[in-house]
């Protein structure tokens, strides 16, 4: 028998020291899974007990949920039993299964945790489930009184030996069970468990004593299937007790229980063969490609075990502790992926290791050419796509300067001696990773964050600047391609559309890239023309993609270059997909419009699945957004190649260039390895895929910055941590490495734009702080406490809900704050509106008046078009020609307007709202900007000023900014100031100021909600000043 | 200014409020105070003798002996460059633990148990012996051949060079110290005191003690902020006052209260925080700080003796140890 064989086997319980405190209770547990089994003498009282129940007729089973070593079934026979069991220690599982397998019990016992499992239905259940083991699952079966609110939701929680008696009792009909004592207070409280419970035997203290546990108080639990006769029998037992009849004790015969005994392990599907062919003599293995992946066709069903088995090695499985990318199952299967091979150094010498794989498990391997030549495309596809962008970039000082340590520093974490003191005087020089720094202690590299976090440059290099080319153009490394490229366009005519160099230049770069690219050209460098040369330039259909607001600029654009009429249509209907030209141009709301409003999800984007082979989207940076219908329903057009058009690709968060990334260049490829919902492919993956990361969690951990968002926050450790629009200072470098073949940048200051046309810098006039009316000022304060009580309860209610705060809500709330500063005439609710001009408004028409006495013609940006009424009147009464420009009017009349008012006339003034003049207008007709108020994002107000930046901008540009003292607008002036870092340290080589708090949005909150103090001061002095 | 004076005077030194002196006094003002010290002294032994001789006569017993004229000169030069030294020390140590001090070699007479290798000149010890007896103008012309024996100009090179040294010694001994009292001199030998380098924070960790030997933990805390303070000045990263606040709490220990807490914690929120436990005392650094900290050692300690730090650095900690 077996039992002797399984008797040697020790419980990790009884091989693990004390864990002496209670801090070490836990680490204990989680060594030992608290298996303890269970004594003989206790085993034989229990059968002894149950017994009587089984007819010598019948074919029984036996369920245990921590089976440990079988040793509960140790007095079951195979004729009469079947044994069914699950633990969740796999090498002990193994090893009683190898041994019960030589006997004749029918087995099922299975490598599962309790909580991760469905069952059937059970003739008795024997268990010792382990003690106090916190069990955290989704696939928890939910038992009232039992399994309790967890990480993953409602009833995701329990204790093991709760959980594991309720899971017996609710599938086996009769149950015997060693647990606490502490249980019995809620089974009495569970009157269907209660009415079953038979018997109690309380269990001396020492009863696993060899277990090396000297004192616990358990009970044996004796459930029936039915409602007990009589009294429950309560006894107190030893190991020279003798068991007692227990009255009507019956179960199920294993026949009768219907579906029967089955263990399901959630997850895992062993109902299906994996290898299906039949065993033959025939053991040659084909290895092709399929797609980026080599595909084995096998011949033989041992061969392809065999195979798959040495391969693939372990079946990997996500924990708690590391979630696997979805489409990682086995931990050699990227043996099998080419673009882990591609990364090797030398990727045939790996394809030649698979084959000896193969040969030594009995297969004879045979590379199909469409494997050898598809790799060796995949290895030039990989070349030509990681080569980069041809890029200039800034650079203040000098190429080689003097510096002064402005304090005592480490250059670099990696040269020993790597430091400066303070004051210490030192020579520099610009190399590719920052900067090489000579100094007493040698000469050391030091990165451009750190170097100006120390060193303050001196003499000449304090004040110079320079542009350095960090990439030269592709066509050094490619120069046939370009060439051919070249050709091309200019056969096409391209070079008389593209009249500045630079332009032509970077189409061929576009052109070269056969995936897609990003065109993060600068305002006013020529975006539009750019999307219709590539649309013709490029084979096959192209779909341009532009906003509704902008199709009319389009249209002139087409225009001035003379386009005919045959070479390009604008889709306004499903039918004129049918009738397809080189150049389509759709914007991005009847893309994603329903084609019939009975069928909300079918929309022309649908229907246009993969028709066009480009797609160039203008103000592309939406998709760097995910989850937005506008991104999802452009997803999901196709398109071999796609091409993004936008000055300021991502504006914000480091993780917005994921989006864009995966969508022009793809997913989990060699020269992009993250993805968005996939894995992230790095060269290591050739030896295994332990540990592997999503592609989405690897960008984050690279890239992204958490930080605690003050140092108040950082105190109290409420309020998390929040990402700041920082990229990782470590890998700045990585992140331009990776998304310098991708992005194809363009600013205007650049010596290559500057060769052709020069671009007014605009100076940014500090912003003008306005005193307030009394009456407004009350009115503001009303405003803010009404906010600051509302925004008190809410964080309390849901704090006490569990719940996170939503940001949507703050805002529509934080809108009547906004309101009362900068429309008040509109507030409603919680105050009369203020219907009087406001100093704001009055410092507007003054600034617009002066600007005009200077010969300037302004544009008033405000958020609110009621704002700009106002203003209009007022201006109109002045005698100041105005165009009130705002998404009041439709596009087509508002845009008739301003050629007519302002393109083609002498309109002095424009008041446009943010929101409908922030891209694509040219308005080089006026020459300053006056920002009534400002926006929460960066990118609506670059926008608004690279109106007025224009090639043909001949004047001066000027922006004014307009600021109520301690009003939201303050606040929201410091929250913009750091959304601009990422972007420029990303793409445009800038720096990262390491030291300074960002002012995030809770930030924002909560000094915006300190400042109502400040402002009833500003309220009394001004009462008191008006009074004097 | 300062780099003028020091052209034309290279021997200036400003001290710690920047005033410019004559680092060590030249040799004639050495000499001159020693002369004087000397008159003074030997007039006042000789009168001392001679009221002793007349009280005796007088029959009261005096239980002291004549104080010798060498131990009284050699208490003269020894006093004079001792506080020369201590002076010295403190307006150039700048708030490091380096001392200015002069071997005795260079001034005493009389040896040590009469021991010759420490005297200046053992014989003329032995003449000086033998005017004890001679009148008061004799053995004040001796003044003259005392101070002639010494070399001044040796000595005011080597206090000197020791001066213009005297910072850099100190700034080298608070780094050395600092390793030593941070635990962190165990160069890839992992134990319960390694430090550990985390996401936020380096934890270096430091042994706990009670009321009954908390001296010398304090001594050790004291001497940490020192060199942190210094840090602070070279690096302008704030050290905050957990490591003030721990020291005091750790002098407060009573007998009622014998051991700090565990789970106290200081300067939370600070570039150092102090957590303090049953067994051991965690200080805390932020990486910004522990980076100073560490360009402070690496330029004022040896490179020998640089702590290497798994996780810190990309060091090949094998190499290296």
């Amino acid at each position: 028998m077996p039992w002797s064989k399984l008797d040697s086997i020790q419980s990790r319980g009884s091989q693990a020291e004390k864990p002496g405190s209670l801090g070490n209770l836990h680490a204990t547990r989680e060594l030992t899974l608290s298996q303890f089994f269970t004594p003989k003498w206790l085993t034989s009282f229990l059968w002894d007990s149950i017994k009587p129940a089984f007819s010598s007729n019948h074919y029984y089973s036996l369920f245990d949920n921590s089976v440990g070593s079988a040793g509960l079934f140790r007095y079951a026979n195979p004729s009469q039993f079947s044994l069914n069991g699950i633990d969740t220690d796999r090498e002990l599982i193994n090893q009683v299964t190898k041994i019960l397998d030589k006997t004749e019990f029918s087995l099922d016992l299975q490598c599962a945790a309790m909580e991760n499992v469905v069952l059937g239905d059970f003739s008795c259940g024997i268990i010792n489930p382990p003690f106090s083991i916190a069990l955290s699952s989704a696939n928890l079966t939910a038992y009232p009184g039992v399994t309790c609110f967890g990480r993953f939701g409602a009833d995701t929680s329990a204790s093991s030996h709760l959980y594991g008696l309720v899971q017996a009792l609710e599938h086996c009909d009769i149950v015997a069970a060693i647990v606490p004592r502490s249980v019995l207070p809620i089974i009495e409280g569970n009157e269907l468990y209660y009415d079953r419970l038979s018997a109690v035997f309380t269990l001396p203290g020492n009863t696993f004593q060899a277990e090396n546990v000297t004192n616990v108080d358990t009970v044996l639990l004796i459930f029936n299937s039915i409602s007990r006769h009589g009294k429950i029998i309560f006894h107190t037992i030893d190991p020279q007790s003798k068991a007692e009849s227990i009255p009507g004790l019956h179960c199920r015969y294993e026949r009768a229980l219907g579906t029967g005994r089955h263990i399901q392990v959630l997850g895992a599907d062993n109902s299906k063969s994996v290898v299906n062919l039949p065993p033959t003599d025939d053991k040659r293995v084909i290895m092709t490609r399929a797609s980026r992946h080599i595909k084995l066709r096998f011949f033989d069903g041992v061969t392809e075990a065999k195979v798959f088995n040495k391969i693939y090695r372990a079946r990997l499985f996500s924990t708690t502790k590391h979630r696997y990318p979805s489409t990682t199952k086995y931990s050699g299967q990227h043996l099998l992926n080419l673009d882990v091979i591609v990364l090797q150094d030398d990727p045939f010498y790996h394809l030649e290791n698979l084959k000896e794989l193969i040969s030594s498990v009995g297969g004879i391997p045979l590379v199909m050419p469409d494997l050898e030549f598809g790799l060796r495309a995949m290895i030039k596809q990989h070349k030509k796509m990681m080569v980069p962008f041809g890029r200039t970039v800034y650079r203040k000082g000098t190429p080689s300067f003097t510096a002064k340590a402005r304090k005592m520093g480490l250059l670099n974490h990696h040269q020993t001696g790597a430091a400066v003191s303070f004051g210490e005087q030192v020579n520099v020089l610009r190399v590719s990773q920052g900067f090489e720094v000579t100094c007493k202690k040698g000469v050391f590299t030091c990165d451009h964050d750190r170097f100006f976090g120390i060193f303050d440059m001196e003499g000449e290099a304090k004040t110079a600047d320079y542009w350095e080319e960090v990439c030269p153009p592709i066509k050094s490394s490619y120069p046939q391609e370009i060439s051919a490229i070249e050709t091309k366009a200019k056969s096409l005519g391209l070079d008389k559309w593209l009249t500045w160099d630079f332009q032509f230049n970077d189409l061929c770069e576009h052109a070269f890239r056969k995936k897609g690219s990003l065109c993060a050209y600068f305002m006013g460098l020529g975006k539009s023309r750019m999307i219709l040369s590539l649309s013709l330039l490029l084979n096959g259909y192209s779909l341009v993609i532009v906003k509704s607001r902008l199709l009319d600029e389009m249209q002139r654009e087409i225009d001035t270059l003379n386009i005919p009429k045959e070479q390009y249509h604008f889709i306004h209907s499903l039918s004129d997909l049918d009738n397809l030209k080189k150049i389509n141009i759709i914007s991005y709301e009847r893309l994603r419009r329903p084609i019939d409003k009975r069928f909300p999800k079918f929309t022309i984007a649908r229907r246009a699945k993969n028709i066009f082979s480009n797609i160039l989207a203008d103000e592309g940076s939406s998709m760097s957004s995910l989850t937005s219908n506008q991104s999802r329903e452009i997803r999901l057009l196709g398109g071999k190649r796609k091409i993004a058009f936008d000055g300021s690709m991502f504006s914000e968060y480091a993780r917005q260039a994921m989006g864009l990334a995966c969508w022009v260049f793809g997913e989990s490829r060699s020269y992009q390895p993250y993805s968005l919902r996939g894995e992230y492919i790095e060269r290591n993956l050739i030896n295994g895929a332990f540990k592997q990361k999503t592609g989405r969690q690897t960008f984050l951990d690279h890239f992204s910055c958490f930080e605690w968002v003050t140092r108040e926050f950082e105190q109290t450790e409420k309020g998390a941590k929040r990402e700041v629009p920082r990229i990782n200072p470590n890998n700045l470098d990585m992140f331009r490495d990776w998304i310098s073949p991708i992005i194809k940048r363009r600013v205007q200051q650049e010596p290559a734009v500057k060769k052709h046309v020069t671009f007014p810098i605009p100076e940014m006039i500090p912003p003008m702080l306005l005193d307030w009316d009394y009456d407004h000022l009350t009115l503001y304060i009303k405003a803010v406490e009404d906010f600051a009580n509302w925004y008190k309860n809410y964080v309390e209610n849901q704090n006490e809900n569990k719940r996170g705060l939503s940001l949507v809500i703050i805002l529509a709330r934080l809108e009547a704050c906004f309101k009362a500063c900068n429309v008040p005439s509109a507030v409603e609710g919680f105050a009369s509106p203020y219907t009087k001009l406001t100093s704001k408004d009055r410092a507007c028409i003054e600034l617009v008046k002066s600007l005009i006495d200077r010969g300037r013609r302004p544009i008033v940006f405000a958020r609110s078009p009621i704002t700009l009424e106002r203003l209009s009147i007022e201006l109109t009464k002045a005698g100041i020609s105005n165009l009130v420009f705002t998404g009041k009017e439709t596009i087509k009349k508002r845009l008739a307007r301003l050629n007519k008012e302002i393109r083609n006339g002498n309109c002095q003034v424009m008041l446009a709202s943010m929101g409908s003049s922030q891209d694509g207008l040219n308005l080089h007709q006026m020459d300053t900007a006056l920002f009534y108020n400002r926006s929460f994002v960066k990118r609506v107000e670059e926008q608004c000023v690279y109106r007025i930046v224009r090639p043909l901008q001949k004047s001066k540009v000027e922006v004014y900014t307009l600021i109520l003292k301690g009003s939201i607008d303050l606040y929201m002036s410091q929250l913009i100031g750091w959304k601009n870092i990422a972007n420029s340290a990303g793409i445009d080589f800038g720096e990262q100021p390491i030291e300074e708090d960002f002012a995030h949005f809770d930030n924002f909150i909560h000094q915006f909600l300190e400042s109502v103090p400040a402002l009833k001061n500003q309220l009394h002095d001004s009462k008191y000043s008006s009074v004097a | 200014m300062f780099t003028q004076a020091a052209t034309c005077f290279p021997d200036l030194i400003a001290d710690n409020n920047g005033v410019f002196h004559m680092s060590v006094p030249n040799i004639l003002i050495m000499r001159e105070c020693i002369s004087t010290q000397l008159k003074t002294i030997i007039t006042a032994r000789f009168n001392f003798v001679i009221a002793r001789r007349e009280l005796t006569s007088c029959g009261e017993s005096i239980s002291q002996t004549d104080p010798s004229l060498v131990c009284v000169c050699d208490t003269v030069l020894s006093n004079y460059f001792k506080s020369l030294c201590k002076d010295l020390t403190q307006r150039y140590s700048n708030d490091t633990p380096a001392i200015i001090d002069l071997d005795e070699t260079h001034f005493v007479f009389a040896g040590r148990w009469g021991d010759e290798k420490y005297t200046l000149d053992s014989h003329f010890s032995a003449c000086l012996t033998e005017c004890e007896e001679l009148p008061l103008s004799d053995q004040l012309a001796y003044i003259a051949e005392i101070i002639d024996k010494l070399d001044f100009s040796n000595i005011y090179n080597i206090l000197t060079g020791k001066v213009k040294a005297l910072y850099d010694t100190g700034l080298a001994m608070l780094a050395n110290n600092l390793i030593k009292d941070l635990n962190l001199s165990y160069n890839g030998f992992t134990g319960f005191y390694s430090p550990v380098v985390k996401p936020r924070f380096v934890v270096c960790t430091i042994s706990a003690v009670d009321y009954w030997h908390n001296r010398d933990k304090i001594t050790e805390c004291i001497r940490i902020g020192n060199g942190l303070r210094k840090v602070r000045d070279f690096s302008n990263v704030n050290i905050g006052d957990s490591i003030f606040e721990f020291t005091e709490a750790l002098n407060s220990l009573t007998y009622d209260k014998q051991a700090l807490e565990s789970r106290t914690a200081f300067g939370k929120g600070s570039n150092l925080e102090i957590h303090c436990f049953k067994g051991k005392y965690e200080l805390r650094f932020t990486h910004e700080l522990f980076d100073a900290i560490y360009a402070f050692f690496t330029l004022y300690v040896k490179p020998e003796s640089l702590p290497v730090i798994e996780g810190y650095a990309n060091v090949n900690l094998a190499e290296a140890v």
